[in-house]
C-alpha cells in the first residue's frame, strides 16, 4: 500500500487564532474615540498630526526592516500604534519634521536596532517622545501654552499642568473637575480626552489586551503620592483628582505603559510597576523641571522590568508530580 | 613594511573608539562640536606618541612590578605640558576641554598602548603605534563632533553649514545625542567590516 | 467548535471538553496486532518469530512493565521501532487466529476485600495494566501513596472515552474503587467527575471516597493537574503544611477494566478510542490493543488527505503519525484526522513578553522565559526554573499570538536536561573565572604575566 502523505509537527495541532495584528487593531479601535474628539477640537491640524505620524512610523520601520534585511512587518499593525499614540501626547500644531523626527527615534533607534517587536526596553512612542522634548530649541513647539494659542476650542486655554507648576496649587481654583474629566483642557491631541481614553482604556482591558493590574495600580500610585503631598501642603500641592484628569496620565496608565514588550508580566510585577510609574509622575511633577512626568516616569520604569520579571509567588515553583 | 603596518592599524583594524570601543569618556564628552574633539584629539596624539617613545626606550629598565606607576608618571608629565601649552596659546579651546585635559592620563587608550605595545616593542615601532592610534582617535572624535556639530547647532567648526530656518536639533548636542550617535556609528562601523 | 476566546472578557476564556453519549461502536479484528514495547533490551522480549501466543500471555517477562498479548495468534515480526516520541520501541506483529485462547496463569479473584493487596497489585500486572507497575515494577516494593484520583475526564478535549466508561459502568465504579484503594493501600480516594456528568455520580452509593466536581475545561483532564488541583489540597489537611505526598490518578477506564479482569480471570484486550475528523461529533470506537490507525480508519469511512495530519492522543497535547500504520496501543485515548486546510502552522517569531502563556499554564510556569532561554539554548537556566514540570498540554502556543511554537521548545529543553542527567552538584565550584583575561586577550592589552613569574612573586590567584 502506498504510503500517506502526512505531515509531522510537534503539539498542538490547533491554535486560537490569536494574532500581533489582533493585538494593534484593538489598541487602535480603543484610541478612535480620543482621535475623533482631537480632530473635532483641533480640526485639521489634529489630522495631520495624526496621519503623518502613522505614515512615518510605518515608512522608517518598513525602510530599516529592508536594510536590515529582515521580513517587513507593518502589516502587523504595532508601527501604526507606536505612531498614532505618539501623536496623540502631541499638541495639534507640531510641525511635520519633528513628528518625523519622533517617529525615526521611536522606531529606528528605539525598536528596530534592538531587534524588533518585543526585544524593545522601552515602549518607541514614549523614546520618540522623550528625544524631540529633550530638544531645547524645539521647547517651544511641545509647550501646549505656547503651541495652541491661536486655537478657539470654547475652553479654558491654559495648560493645567504648567499653571500648577508655575503659580501653585492656589491658581488652579478656576479647573472645574468635571470639564477636566470631560475632556475640556488643554494638552495632547487625544491625551487630553480623558473620559474617552478612560473608555478606550475599559475597551482593552475587557478585551484582555492590556492586564488591568498596570492601570489599576498606576492611577493609584499617582493618587496615594498626590495625596500624600497634598496633605502635607494643600498650598503647593494639587489634590489627586487633579493629577489623574490632567496631562498624560490617563493615556498613560493604559496606552503608554501596558506595551506588552517593555512591561513585566508577573503579576506582582505589574502591581509594583504600576505604582512606580504612578508614584515616579507625581516626583516629577512635583520636584522636575517638566510640567508633566509621566513619559519619562514610563521609561524609567521600562528600565526596571527585567527586574521585575523576577519577582513571583513563590509557591510558584510547582513540585506535585502525579504517579501513574 | 612591518613598521607601515604599526602606523595604519590604528586608522582602521584597531580604530581606538569604534573598532575596541576605548576612550569613550572623552569621546562621548567633548565631541560636542568638531573643534574641541580635534583639540583633544592632537593631544592625545601628543601624549601617545611621546609617551610610547620614553616608555618604549625604557621599557627595560622598569621593574616589572611598579611599570603601571612608571608609566602613569611618564604620560603624566606629557599630559602637563599639553595643559600649560593650551592654557597658554589655545585658552578657548582649553575652557572648553576643561577636565579633560587633565584626564588624558587615565585615557585607556594611553595607558593600553603602553602596556600592550611600547613596552613590549621597539622605539620607531612605537612612535609609528601611537602616531597612528592617535591619528585614528582624532579622526574619531573630529568625525563624531561634525555629526553632532551640524545636527545640534547647524554649524561645522563655527562655520554656519544649515539654511536660515534651520531649528537646531540639539538633542544631539546633550549627552543622549553623543550616546545614540556614537552607538548608531559603531553599527555602521561593524556593519562595514563585517561586509568587507 | 470551541474556542479559548472570551465573550468580551466577561466570562473568562476557556477550551471546553466535549460532552456526549457515545456507546462505542467495535473496530473489526485486523490482520496484524502490533505490540509496542518501550524497553529496548532485546532480552525483555522471549519470543522468537513464528511462536504462538496466546491472549493473556506475558510477551516480555523479564521487563519491568507487562506486555501482555490481547489476541491468540503467530507471531510474525519483531523489530526495532522510532517511534514519533522520537523513543526507540520493540515491536512485536501478531497474526491473530479467530480462535482465542487464554492463558492459564491468569486466575480470578472472588473477593477483593479479602485479597493481599502485594498479590492484587501482581495480578493487576498480570492482566496487562501498567497503571501500577508504572509506579513501581515489583509489586513488592510499594511506595505509600497518600491519595489515590480515580478521574473520569478525558485528557483530550475531543476525548470521550473515560466519559463513555464512567457512564457505561457507573454500577461498578464504587467497587472498582475498593480493589484499587486495596490494591494501592491508598489512606484517601477521590473520584474526580466532570460536572456533566454529575446526575450519573449521585447516583454512586457514597463510600470511603471523596467526590469533587472538576469543571470540564481543558486541561483539568491531566492527571498531572488533577493532583496539584485535588491531590495536594487532600493531603495538606491536618498535616504539615510543607509535606508534598504522592499522588495516584488512575482514569475510571483503567478502573473499571482492572475490575472487570480481576473478576474474570482475563486479561484486557480491548480499548475505547475516541475518533473526530475536525468537523462533527467525536465519537467512540473499541478497538483490539495493537489495531493499526489504519484499520480505525477503514472502519470509520475517513481516509486522511496527503499534506493532513494524523494525530493520535488529542489535537492539543497528542502527536502527529508519520504513517497509518502506527499501532493504537493500551495508552491511544483519541485520533484525530486533520484536513490540509486545518494543519497549524507556527512561526519563529519573537516574543512580546505579553504574558498570555503564563496565565494559561497549568502547572505555573514562566513560559515566557522557558520558550527564549531554550530558543538560546541556555538549558541550565529551563532547569531551574522547571521545565521538566511541563505536562505539554499544548495551551501556551495555542493562545501565543506570536505563533511561537512554545510546547515544541519546552519539550526540546525538557530532552536535553534528561540527557544531560541529574544535576551535578560539584558544577558550582571549582571553576576558575578567567573572564577578565580571555575578554582582554583580543585586544591584547593586558597580558598575564609568566606563570613562574607569578610564583616568585607570590601573587595569588
Amino acid at each position: 500500500m502506498k504510503a500517506l502523505d502526512l505531515i509531522v509537527s510537534p503539539s498542538p495541532h490547533i491554535h486560537s487564532g490569536a494574532k500581533m495584528t489582533g493585538i494593534s487593531y484593538h489598541i487602535l479601535i480603543a484610541l478612535l474615540p480620543a482621535v475623533i474628539v482631537g480632530i473635532s477640537t483641533y480640526g485639521l491640524d489634529a489630522l495631520r498630526v495624526i496621519c503623518s505620524s502613522i505614515a512615518c512610523a510605518m515608512v522608517f520601520e518598513a525602510l530599516i526592516q529592508k536594510l536590515f534585511k529582515k521580513p517587513i512587518t507593518i502589516s502587523d499593525g504595532s508601527a501604526a500604534v507606536t505612531g498614532l499614540i505618539l501623536a496623540l501626547i502631541l499638541p495639534a500644531s507640531v510641525p511635520f519634521y519633528i513628528v518625523a523626527v519622533a517617529n525615526f527615534a521611536g522606531i529606528v533607534i528605539g525598536k528596530q536596532c534592538f531587534g524588533g517587536l518585543g526585544a524593545n526596553p522601552l515602549n518607541p512612542a514614549l523614546v520618540g517622545w522623550a528625544v524631540i522634548r529633550i530638544t531645547k530649541a524645539w521647547a517651544g513647539y511641545l509647550d501646549f501654552d505656547l503651541a495652541l494659542v491661536n486655537y478657539d476650542t470654547g475652553f479654558l486655554m491654559q495648560y493645567p499642568l504648567a499653571v500648577l507648576k508655575a503659580q501653585g496649587a492656589s491658581a488652579l481654583s478656576h479647573f472645574d473637575m468635571i470639564d477636566l474629566f470631560l475632556g475640556k483642557q488643554t494638552g495632547g491631541i487625544g491625551a487630553a480626552a480623558i473620559v474617552w481614553i478612560l473608555i478606550g482604556g475599559l475597551y482593552l482591558v475587557v478585551r484582555g489586551v492590556i492586564r488591568w493590574e498596570i492601570p489599576l495600580f498606576f492611577l493609584l500610585g499617582t493618587a496615594a503620592l498626590s495625596g500624600i503631598f497634598w496633605l502635607t501642603d494643600q498650598a503647593a500641592y494639587a489634590g489627586p483628582m487633579f493629577h489623574i484628569l490632567t496631562g498624560n496620565v490617563m493615556i498613560g496608565a493604559f496606552f503608554l505603559s501596558t506595551d506588552s514588550g517593555s512591561s513585566p508580566v508577573n503579576r506582582w510585577g505589574l502591581v509594583v510597576y504600576g505604582l512606580g510609574c504612578g508614584a515616579m509622575t507625581i516626583f516629577l511633577r512635583a520636584w522636575s523641571d517638566y510640567s508633566d512626568g509621566v513619559v519619562f516616569a514610563c521609561l524609567l520604569m521600562n528600565l526596571f522590568v527585567p527586574l521585575m520579571d523576577k519577582i513571583k509567588d513563590k509557591q510558584k515553583v510547582p513540585e506535585v508530580r502525579s504517579l501513574g | 613594511m612591518g613598521l607601515m603596518r604599526e602606523f595604519t592599524k590604528g586608522l582602521w583594524k584597531d580604530l581606538a573608539p569604534f573598532r575596541v570601543v576605548l576612550g569613550l569618556c572623552p569621546i562621548l564628552a567633548v565631541t560636542k562640536e568638531a573643534e574641541t574633539g580635534l583639540g583633544m584629539g592632537i593631544g592625545v596624539i601628543f601624549v601617545l606618541t611621546c609617551s610610547n617613545v620614553i616608555i618604549s626606550s625604557i621599557r627595560n629598565i622598569i621593574p616589572r612590578q611598579v611599570r603601571i606607576a612608571g608609566f602613569i608618571v611618564i604620560i603624566a608629565s606629557f599630559v602637563t605640558m599639553v595643559e600649560l601649552f593650551s592654557q597658554a596659546y589655545f585658552y578657548p579651546i582649553y575652557q572648553k576641554l576643561g577636565i579633560f585635559i587633565p584626564l588624558i592620563v587615565v585615557n585607556c587608550i594611553i595607558l593600553g598602548r603602553a602596556e600592550a605595545f611600547a613596552s613590549r616593542n621597539g622605539v620607531i615601532a612605537s612612535a609609528l603605534d601611537g602616531l597612528g592610534i592617535g591619528l585614528g582617535y582624532t579622526m574619531s572624535l573630529v568625525l563624531l563632533g561634525s555629526i553632532r556639530e551640524i545636527l545640534g547647532a547647524g554649524t561645522i567648526f563655527g562655520v554656519d553649514m544649515m539654511w536660515a530656518s534651520f531649528r537646531p536639533f540639539t538633542f544631539m548636542a546633550e549627552a543622549p545625542g553623543a550616546f545614540v550617535s556614537l552607538g548608531l556609528l559603531l553599527g555602521i562601523m561593524n556593519a562595514v567590516s563585517r561586509k568587507s | 467548535m470551541m474556542s479559548i476566546r472570551s465573550f468580551f472578557g466577561i466570562l473568562p476564556a476557556r477550551l471546553p471538553y466535549a460532552d456526549s453519549n457515545s456507546p462505542p461502536e467495535s473496530v473489526p479484528l485486523p490482520d496484524t496486532l502490533t505490540l509496542l514495547y518501550s524497553e529496548t533490551a532485546p532480552s525483555c522480549v522471549a519470543l522468537r518469530v513464528g511462536d504462538e501466543v496466546k491472549t493473556g500471555q506475558n510477551l516480555a517477562p523479564l521487563g519491568a512493565h507487562p506486555l501482555v498479548s490481547p489476541a491468540t495468534g503467530l507471531v510474525v515480526e519483531i523489530s526495532d521501532f522510532k517511534g514519533p516520541d522520537g523513543r526507540s520501541y520493540t515491536s512485536v506483529s501478531i497474526k491473530p487466529n479467530s480462535r482465542e485462547t487464554f492463558d492459564p496463569s491468569l486466575a480470578a479473584i472472588d473477593d477483593f476485600s479479602k485479597a493481599d493487596p502485594m498479590e492484587l497489585r501482581a495480578a493487576i500486572k498480570r492482566a496487562g495494566f501498567s497503571a501500577l507497575s508504572a509506579v513501581s515494577p515489583d509489586p513488592k516494593a510499594w511506595p505509600k501513596v497518600d491519595a489515590l484520583i480515580i478521574s473520569a475526564l478525558d485528557q483530550d478535549p475531543h476525548g470521550l472515552a473515560n466519559q463513555q466508561a464512567f457512564r457505561d459502568h457507573a454500577d461498578q465504579v464504587g467497587e472498582a474503587i475498593g480493589l484499587l484503594s486495596r490494591a494501592a493501600e491508598a489512606s484517601q480516594c477521590v473520584l474526580a467527575v466532570p460536572e456533566n456528568l454529575a446526575g450519573i455520580a449521585g447516583k454512586i452509593p457514597p463510600g470511603s471516597h471523596k467526590l469533587v466536581l472538576v469543571p470540564p475545561v481543558y486541561p483539568n483532564g491531566y492527571k498531572e493537574v488533577l493532583a496539584r488541583k485535588y491531590g495536594e489540597g487532600i493531603l495538606l489537611q491536618g498535616k504539615d503544611g510543607g509535606v508534598v505526598g504522592n499522588t495516584l490518578v488512575i482514569s475510571v477506564e483503567e478502573a473499571v477494566g482492572m475490575l472487570s479482569c480481576l473478576r474474570s480471570g482475563r486479561p484486557i484486550t480491548e480499548k475505547t478510542v475516541t475518533f473526530t475528523n475536525g468537523t462533527g461529533t467525536p465519537k467512540n470506537y473499541k478497538i483490539r490493543i495493537g489495531t493499526p490507525i489504519r484499520a480505525l480508519l477503514k472502519t470509520t469511512g475517513i481516509i486522511p488527505q496527503p499534506k493532513g495530519k494524523v494525530i493520535v492522543n488529542g489535537i492539543m497535547g497528542g502527536y502527529a503519525c508519520f504513517s497509518d500504520e502506527q499501532p493504537l496501543g493500551s495508552d491511544a485515548m483519541s485520533v484525530s484526522v486533520q484536513s490540509p486546510s486545518d494543519v497549524t502552522l507556527f512561526q519563529d517569531t519573537a516574543c512580546t513578553n505579553c504574558g498570555k502563556c503564563n496565565t494559561v499554564c497549568p502547572v505555573d510556569l514562566e513560559v515566557n522565559l522557558l520558550g527564549r532561554f531554550s530558543e538560546y539554548n541556555l538549558f541550565d537556566k529551563c532547569r531551574t526554573l522547571g521545565a521538566e514540570n511541563c505536562i505539554e498540554c499544548g495551551l501556551c502556543a495555542y493562545v501565543c499570538p506570536a505563533r511561537r511554537p512554545l510546547v515544541h521548545l519546552i519539550v526540546h529543553a525538557k530532552q536535553v536536561i534528561e540527557a544531560q542527567g541529574p544535576e551535578d552538584e560539584n558544577a558550582e565550584q571549582g571553576i576558575p573565572c578567567e573572564t577578565c583575561e580571555n575578554s582582554c586577550k583580543p585586544l591584547r592589552l593586558f597580558e598575564p604575566a609568566p606563570k613562574e613569574e607569578r610564583a616568585e612573586n607570590g601573587e595569588s590567584r
